[in-house]
């Protein structure tokens, strides 16, 4: 008998472990919700959560949840696109000076957690706050407590998505196309016949990923009082604690989930989730005199997107003073932020280079629904990971040892980020030719040794990227951090979460205030990370 | 002044960064005559061949083309669409959310053919390349022969008054590329359009070129 054949290789065993913590982890929490849908509370087979969902659609209140939820993912889509598809092309196509400084400033609404930005443009149209102060307009009352204002906050926060999109999409585009073109039309021709249709399905793809991501959402519409699917099931758990109704409740997310990811990965396909292909792009239009009119529209975009809302959280702080006050009263929050964040992303990126590493070089036609099951996973609603994570770890065993401390914080964190991790990282490791793996093979090396010394080295500025996402993510997470966090164990969007009701405007804006800066300056560090990298590369 | 040659390059000058891509170069072609630009990696040929057709910019120098300045003076006088130029890539760059009779009708519609009259240009190049029966496919689905030939026929399809060539069969296998390279020489023979034909390839330029113009790097 050979051994050598039934003894799987040690290549075998990593990538074994590590999808079966991809399932332990980010799956199971999603796959309990869904099982539990079939049980009843006293834990009898039962439809009733599909019979709640019946009842509930055809209520009037339940219509009128449906049709926010819609309203909020499809408005979300529509300004995100509308935004950020013409400052992709802009970036990608023509030539303005300070690129690199716009492509930055512009991520800091995605990094930054919206409902940071939500709670920003509350104090910013509030009665005394800084847009009044400033223009002496008085707008309308409470606008931001409303679906329209929702809207508003979610397309200005995820409308990078829709520009990182379009310009990556269109630098994908060969420059030889646009210059076989350019023979026979004008740029504008170009840009019109050739550029805009190849890039057209990865605009569409990402508009339905930002309304799944609109949808999903819970910390908006929380905090704007906007009633939608993710907030029901919050307050159907955290307020009534009805598994049944919150169960019945998370169906069409997830289903919408599962359809808009499918529609969105069809589209786009492996092409853009785990392609990196750059071909030569000479092709750019020149802007001429209209240069001025895109550098007034890009300030424009600045100052509403990124700057008001910071600067209406300065005005609230009533200075320094205030925020070394509220950072002394959250300190345990924000130590613990930065500690399990930190942790997080270790772990998040740890596992996912194992994950993304066997995706990469799988040919295999199974390799499309593990992209696909990635996406669905990752876009799964915070607080449905959350109530999936008490279901499994709130047990009188071992897990509830680990429920009752902070690491119940860390497993959420990799519940929700593994899956993201894991699609960032593929392109790197596709980048890394197989041939180099087989000549240490030829040399003698084994597979982990080759995979830590030859493989690992060569995306070394991934990984730290990818860490640096991840971190900011995680230091963000608030839907399922509120579920399961441990009592006395917050976290600052937590404590900032919880402050909005309960303490004065200047701390909540003070620590607001405290957590963008901090995600901020990490996507300054990532930004000089780069161009360092770029530098030692002589790029 | 007015240049006699159908295509007239005079002391074209090429920078990219601080090397000297085309240094100085003069290259004169007469109506109907096939030219082969011959010349190692790196000698300039490519670039030569885009400055003709206005995707570059050149530093210094003149291009006359059919009696008109189109470039002088670091400047393109006559944008490329403008220019009546039928330009086969080395990558043949075919647009590939376009069908086959897609790419060709895109270019006769770019020049303001009428829309029935399209279809039946496009039909008639198709059956002169033989893949009349790929009309309706996309690129990505064809061949690397089949791709070859819908380039050409896009780019000869317009009529243009000039054709350029850059390196067009280098990716393929000897054998195609030695059957494509008589097909070749006998619709460039058909059609008596003036051609510049850049390849590494001294055979290849000795076979299908009137003329062989020889690129040396600049030292």
């Amino acid at each position: 008998m050979n051994f050598g054949q039934i003894i799987p290789s040690t290549r075998a065993v990593a990538l074994g472990i590590a999808n079966f913590l991809l399932i332990a982890l980010c799956f199971t929490p999603t796959l309990y919700m869904f099982a539990q849908s079939f049980f009843d509370t006293t834990g009898e087979l039962s439809l009733a959560s599909y019979q709640q969902l019946i009842s509930i659609a055809t209520e009037p209140r339940g219509r009128e949840l449906l049709l926010s939820s819609v309203a909020l993912g499809a408005g979300a889509a529509v300004l995100a696109t509308l935004l950020g598809f013409p400052l992709g092309i802009l970036l990608a196509r023509a030539d303005f000076p300070g690129k690199r400084f716009w492509r930055v400033v512009f991520l800091a609404p995605l990094v930054v957690p919206p409902y940071i930005l939500a709670l920003a443009w509350i104090l910013a149209s509030g009665k005394a706050g800084f847009l009044i102060s400033l223009t002496g307009i008085e707008f309308p009352a409470n606008w931001t407590y409303s679906l329209g204002g929702a809207i508003v906050v979610l397309g200005a926060s995820y409308f990078p998505l829709s520009m990182l999109a379009t310009e990556a999409a269109a630098r994908r585009v060969s420059g030889r196309q646009e210059e076989a073109a350019l023979l026979y039309r004008n740029a504008g021709g170009v840009l019109r016949h050739i550029t805009l249709p190849l890039v057209a399905p990865t605009v569409l793809a990402t508009a339905l990923i930002i309304f799944v991501l609109a949808t999903v959402e819970f910390g908006v519409p929380g905090l704007l009082r906007v009633r939608v699917f993710t907030t029901e099931v919050f307050t159907a758990f955290a307020a009534f604690y009805d598994f049944s109704q919150a169960t019945a409740l998370t169906i069409p997310l997830l289903l919408s989930t599962l359809l808009a990811g499918t529609i969105a990965f069809l589209l786009v396909g492996e092409y853009d989730l785990t392609a990196r292909r750059h071909f030569a792009g000479r092709f750019s239009f020149s802007l001429g005199w209209a240069r001025w009119i895109v550098f007034s529209i890009l300030a424009l975009v600045f100052l509403v997107a990124v700057v008001t809302p910071l600067v209406s959280l300065w005005y609230e702080t009533e200075g320094f003073s205030q925020i070394f006050a509220a950072v002394g009263g959250s300190a345990t929050a924000l130590m613990n932020s930065l500690v399990l964040s930190g942790l997080g992303a270790t772990l998040v990126v740890s596992l996912a280079i194992w994950l993304a590493y066997g995706r990469a070089r799988s040919t295999g036609f199974h390799r499309h629904f593990y992209d696909l099951s990635l996406v669905v996973i990752f876009a799964v609603p915070s607080t449905v990971v959350g109530i999936g994570l008490i279901g499994l770890w709130n047990r009188p065993d071992w897990r509830g040892a680990v429920y009752a401390s902070p690491f119940i914080i860390v497993i959420a964190y990799l519940a929700r980020f593994v899956p993201l991790a894991t699609l960032l990282l593929v392109t790197s490791f596709r980048q890394v030719p197989t041939s180099q793996e087989e000549a240490a093979e030829i040399a003698g090396a084994g597979w982990l040794r080759t995979f830590f010394r030859i493989v690992l080295p060569q995306i070394r500025q991934s990984l730290i990227a990818v860490w640096i996402i991840v971190f900011i993510f995680c230091f963000g997470e608030l839907g399922a951090t509120l579920l399961v966090a441990p009592p006395g164990e917050s976290t600052l969007p937590v404590r900032i979460y919880t402050l909005i009701a309960n303490s004065t405007q200047s701390e909540v804006a003070a620590l607001a205030l405290l957590q963008a800066s901090f995600v901020l300056f990490s996507l300054v560090g990532l930004s000089l990370f780069f161009r360092l990298e770029k530098g030692e590369r002589g790029q | 002044m007015i240049s006699e040659s159908f295509l007239h390059l005079k002391n074209v000058r090429k920078k990219f960064g601080e090397r000297n891509v085309v240094d100085d170069v003069s290259l004169e072609v007469a109506a109907g005559e096939i030219v082969a630009l011959l010349g190692a990696s790196g000698s300039g040929k490519t670039t030569i061949l885009r400055l003709i057709a206005g995707l570059e910019k050149l530093d210094a120098g003149e291009i006359w083309l059919a009696g008109q300045c189109v470039s002088a003076n670091g400047r393109n006088l006559v944008p490329p669409h403008k220019r009546k130029i039928g330009f086969v890539f080395q990558d043949l760059a075919l647009w590939s959310h376009l069908t086959v009779v897609g790419n060709l009708n895109f270019v006769l519609r770019s020049v303001g053919v009428e829309r029935k009259e399209r279809r039946i240009r496009s039909m008639e190049m198709l059956r002169l390349m033989r893949i009349e029966g790929f009309a309706e496919s996309y690129p990505n689905r064809l061949s690397g022969g089949e791709q070859q030939r819908v380039a050409l026929a896009r780019a000869l399809v317009t009529r243009p008054q000039l054709l350029l060539f850059d390196e067009p069969l280098s990716s393929l296998d000897p054998e195609l590329k030695s059957a494509l390279l008589a097909e070749l020489k006998q619709w460039l023979k058909k059609l008596e359009i003036t051609t510049v034909y850049v390849t590494h390839d001294h055979a290849e330029a000795r076979y299908l070129a009137q003329r062989i113009v020889k690129l040396q790097m600049e030292k």
